[in-house]
């Protein structure tokens, strides 16, 4: 197990006066951060600190081309939103969908990933190659084709149930059924099937890299002691994967909050209003033509802030984790 | 970069002759920015590149430089926006001031809504100089007139119209088409009871742009303007019927498939197969609402039944005329940041003369937009043709090309909504009054409460 | 051995086999879209409107692919300006992800500093706001730094949106390397450069392969930045641009559309099978606990 103590990495005998300073001023850690620090600034917080500032004003395209001035709303954005009814269904269908396709994507990537694990060469490099092909196919893409298999026409979903026994619920009226446009639950479920299938790749992968790392020994003895795979999993796999697997939840959660051209393309764009999730509803609220980014910023921020009401607690546990190392 | 000194000498010369060339002006225009002959003019397509579009623009380039000699040098370049990124494009090259086109294409629904944004050169007074403006269908250039000023022309457009097949009708005994909703209908049970296990008349729910046609054609209006305040009606007598007549297409006439509801005449929308287009081709489906715009991607699902196709105007409630129908299209607009304005109106009035309009908008399956071009029965020998040219005599735009329409119907989808309820089973007149309502206040604030 | 185990020979083949059947159920189930896909991109456009599925084309045509490749619908060259633009940005961002990452990964698990903390929930904030949202500060932002219509602001946006997850992840990787190793290294007189190359990166090769594959699928997919940024730029396209050409007003062109989708993904499957090495053979028996 690595050890619990944090120090510095060691330093070599180097005599340079830069190195000097850096070591006196414990400027290392900084020295490594600063790249990153410096991309992530100008992408994400410069930005996002104009969208803070844009959502309590009522900033739109005028105002961005200088025709019309900006005007200072204070909460108006905000309070637009939360008096919407759609709003708040939307928030509902958003969490419901994450609440179903996370567990299913964190479950099956991992178990993927265990397989992977434990295949010959030649297997593993089909399967995993089977699912980087998931993977990589572009979202539009892979919209379209889950659209086409439960297309009400011609679609195989539809034509397979229709031909099936009645006792494998099968019958006559699912020739036709409807999945993306009768209803929110429908259509969810096939975006639910698209997401996971697009996103356990990732899981997958990581679920194996992870493994890669954990001693060999460690298994062997196990085993010699009579373990069997279940436990093998529960007392040694899983408590060395556990901060990967908080990390993964929680990215899991975001992007499931986040999923937007699936959404779009499934649900028929924005024509159901009935079946939007979060993402949608910003979208069609903000940025549709003319775009309100005033609006916009609201939204994201009220979006942000639930995320992280959401994963709180995931969030405490994953950083303190990391404390440990 | 190495200019010999004769090379710079030669192009000094070419550009102070063509700047005294252009200084003799051309057609008293008071939005002139640069008159001297600009080195290249951009003009914004929309959608693929096709091969027969890029020798008609061709052709076009060359009489503009024959007939504006003073602009012989400028190089006329032609940038194909894919029709799903044409708002980020405009949006883009709007907030960057720099980046647009001179010239830019516009679905004519996109127009107001560009030009409110400031996007578009105001041209009033290059229509009202224009010989052939005043040919121009009255109803189309009102679309692109916001605030009594120009900002955009015509250029070719296309109604709805019902798409249907000579061999079915003459196998049901039907001689001529209809003219009367109760026409209509009995002729789609007929056919259906002809062909069975086809539907009678497509009507799919997120479909605005047909179901006003029923609307007008009971002589109800979408909204009217009323002391500069616009008026939602959709709750008239006249309109609830032709709302509900479409609704009982489905419901009670049994005539359309409960599956087009959610969707568009293309099916879902944003993807896929799947749809009244497909269904018509397919020969499931005995009559489809669509514009002649339809015959590539019919043709693309299947040619079986092409040589039968043929169209007739949307009928109205009691007959004879049709009922008015939406004209949808593509508009030319000057862009209002463009530095060269003056050559690009010039190139607009040839892309868009009569002629050239007209040999374009056959390329496609489209009308000109010009009153003279359209009658005279010079679209009497394609059956397909025939029925929209008829239709296209009978066009309505507002409240289509109001500044709020967008957001009413393509980001809010009142009506589509309204529909889909109606034919789910909703109270209708609960329904259609929130409709109205939500409809009344978007074209007023752009938001719904 | 415990005696209620069968003869170790005939338990692994049984796993093997039973191992085996659920490798292949899964990549059976995985691949049946893509099976659709590459099926869709040899069928012509008349099949692909049909009542009944069609597993397989019944007149297979190349003209899909013909037509992707020729560039025809774009008006600005053939398929290779795309693909170049798109690998070229790609590789970039994997290359600038991986590097910075990996720095802040070390820094972040190797150190504690004040900022710690924050540094890694600002991560995890940022990846929580909606993208929609950012984009129009970053086009406002990088029109003023001169980085529009060009694939090096592309490489920029994208390797900084690979970040967060890269350190995340990796910070996790470096963490479990043993630190006594390291030391020892020290003691013995290794500058750290050699500790980082000979000791902490080949443990840490498996996290920088997931974190590469990340970070080339986000960037090579990525269409809504690009169209942003690149504007009428028409030389600097990137595939997914390229593809939009396909929907049209009315519909979209579904051969071309997924015969691209299937070009699309050769070049991610080339660069999966060069690094998978690194990602199974991570483990190297018996050095970790030297």
């Amino acid at each position: 197990m690595a050890d619990t103590a944090v120090q510095q990495l060691p330093v070599a005998r180097s005599s340079s006066r830069v190195g000097a300073f850096v070591r006196r001023y414990r400027l290392a850690p900084y020295l490594l951060l600063v790249p990153a620090l410096a991309g992530i600034a100008l992408v994400y917080l410069w930005p996002l600190a104009q969208m803070v500032l844009y959502s309590f004003q009522n900033f739109g395209l005028p105002q961005l081309t200088g025709a019309a001035p900006v005007q200072w709303v204070g909460l108006a954005n905000f309070s637009t939103t939360f008096a919407d009814p759609e709003f708040w269904i939307a928030l509902r269908i958003t969490v419901f969908f994450a609440a179903v396709a996370v567990p299913l994507t964190l479950v099956s990537g991992t178990v993927v990933g265990l397989l992977l694990n434990r295949l010959g060469r030649r297997m593993s490099v089909f399967v995993s190659a089977a699912v980087l092909l998931a993977w990589a196919t572009p979202p539009v893409s892979a919209s379209v084709l889950f659209y086409w298999l439960f297309n009400p026409d011609g679609g195989l979903v539809d034509w397979t149930l229709s031909k099936m026994p009645n006792w494998l619920v099968g019958s006559t009226d699912w020739a036709g059924f409807n999945w993306t446009t009768t209803g929110a639950l429908q259509a969810y479920t096939v975006l639910t099937v698209l997401v996971v299938w697009q996103s356990f790749p990732f899981i997958a992968v990581t679920t194996l890299a992870a493994l890669k790392t954990v001693p060999a020994e460690l298994y062997e003895a196990a085993r010699i002691d009579g373990a069997n795979a279940w436990r093998l999993f529960w007392r040694i796999t899983y408590p060395l994967l556990k901060p990967i697997f908080l990390v993964l939840l929680l990215l899991s959660v975001i992007w499931d909050f986040n999923v937007f051209t699936q959404t779009y393309l499934l649900t028929g764009g924005l024509a159901n209003r009935n079946e939007f999730n979060l993402s949608l509803y910003l979208y069609d609220k903000a940025f549709t033509f003319p775009p309100s980014y005033g609006l916009g910023g609201a939204l994201a921020l009220i979006f942000t802030l639930i995320l992280l009401i959401i994963t709180v607690g995931y969030v405490r546990a994953s950083v303190r984790q990391g404390a440990l190392s | 970069m190495k200019l010999t000194r004769s090379a710079a000498a030669i192009g000094a010369a070419v550009v102070l002759a063509g700047a005294a060339a252009a200084g003799c002006g051309s057609g008293g225009s008071s939005s002139s920015a640069g008159s001297s002959a600009p080195a290249k003019l951009t003009v914004w397509r929309m959608g693929p590149s096709v091969g027969s579009q890029v020798t008609w623009m061709n052709g076009v380039v060359a009489q503009f430089h024959k007939q504006y000699p003073q602009f012989k040098t400028t190089k006329v370049v032609v940038d194909w926006i894919p029709w799903a990124n044409r708002i980020t494009d405009w949006t883009n090259a709007l907030t960057s001031g720099k980046g647009g086109p001179d010239i830019t294409e516009l679905g004519n629904t996109d127009t107001p809504g560009i030009a409110g944004q400031g996007a578009l050169a105001n041209i009033t007074s290059e229509v009202k100089a224009w010989p052939q403006g005043s040919s121009i269908i009255a109803g189309n250039l009102a679309n692109d007139t916001v605030g009594g000023a120009n900002y955009a022309v015509p250029w070719f457009g296309g109604v709805r119209g019902i798409w249907y097949r000579k061999d079915q009708f003459a196998k049901a005994g039907i001689t001529s088409p209809p003219t009367t909703w109760a026409q209509l209908t009995s002729d789609a049970k007929l056919l259906m009871a002809k062909y069975p296990g086809t539907y009678g008349l497509g009507a799919p729910s997120n479909f605005t742009n047909g179901i006003v046609s029923f609307i007008w054609g009971a002589g109800g209006q979408v909204a009217v303007q009323k002391n500069g305040k616009w008026v939602a009606e959709l709750n008239t007598q006249a309109s609830e019927a032709g709302i509900r007549f479409y609704a009982g297409l489905l419901l009670t006439q049994h005539v359309s498939p409960a599956k087009y509801v959610g969707q568009t005449e293309l099916g879902a929308p944003g993807a896929t197969s799947g749809g009244s287009d497909e269904d018509f081709a397919k020969g499931t489906l005995d009559m489809y609402i669509d514009g002649p715009w339809a015959q590539s991607s019919l043709e693309a699902v299947s040619t079986k039944y092409k040589s039968q196709w043929a169209s007739f105007p949307i009928p109205s409630q009691n007959g004879p005329n049709p009922a008015p129908a939406f004209a949808g299209g593509s508009d030319l607009g000057v862009w209002a940041k463009s530095p060269n304005q003056t050559a690009a109106w010039d190139l607009v009035r040839v892309m868009d003369s009569p002629a050239n309009a007209t040999t374009f908008a056959n390329l496609q399956g489209f009308f000109p937009e010009f009153t003279s071009a359209l009658s005279g029965g010079k679209y009497s020998g394609s059956p397909v043709m025939a029925g929209f040219a008829k239709a296209a005599a009978y066009t309505q735009i507002s409240p289509l090309n109001s500044k709020n329409w967008a957001t009413a119907d393509a980001t809010d989808a009142i009506i589509p909504t309204m529909m889909k309820s109606l034919m789910q089973g909703a109270s209708f007149t609960a329904t259609v009054n929130k409709a109205n309502t939500e409809l009344q206040n978007v074209l007023n604030t752009g938001s719904e409460s | 051995m415990s005696l209620l185990q069968v003869s170790p020979r005939t338990a692994k083949k049984t796993k093997n086999i039973s191992l085996n059947a659920l490798a292949v159920l899964i990549a059976v189930i995985t691949l049946f879209p893509i099976f659709w896909m590459v099926s869709t991109a040899f069928k012509p456009s008349q099949e692909i409107y049909s009542l009944t599925p069609h597993l397989v084309p019944d007149h297979p045509t190349l003209g899909n692919f013909a037509e992707v490749i020729s560039g025809r619908v774009s008006g600005i060259g053939p398929v290779w300006l795309f693909f170049r633009n798109s690998l070229a940005v790609t590789l970039a961002t994997v290359l600038v992800a991986s590097v910075l990452s990996l720095l802040a990964a070390v820094g972040v698990a190797r150190f504690r500093f004040r900022f710690r903390t924050s540094f890694l929930i600002m991560l995890l904030i940022v990846q929580m706001i909606p993208g929609q949202a950012l984009i129009i500060g970053l086009f406002r932002d990088f029109d003023r730094l001169n980085l529009l219509q060009n694939l090096g602001g592309l490489v920029i946006v994208y390797a900084a949106q690979a970040l967060p997850v890269s350190i995340w992840m990796l910070r996790n990787f470096v963490a479990t390397v043993p630190r006594h190793l390291e030391e020892a290294a020290a003691i013995d007189g290794a500058p750290p450069r050699t500790i980082f190359w000979r000791i902490l990166f080949p443990l840490v090769a498996p996290g920088l392969v997931a974190t590469s594959i990340f970070a080339f699928i986000t960037a090579y997919n990525e269409f809504i930045v690009a169209l942003t940024f690149l504007g009428q730029a028409h030389a600097t396209y990137t595939l997914p641009i390229y593809v939009t050409y396909f929907f049209g007003r009315g519909g979209a062109q579904w051969g071309p559309i997924m015969a691209a989708s299937v070009m699309y993904t050769i070049p991610v499957m080339i660069f999966f099978l060069i690094v998978r090495r690194r990602l199974v053979g991570g483990l190297v028996a018996g050095a970790v606990k030297g």
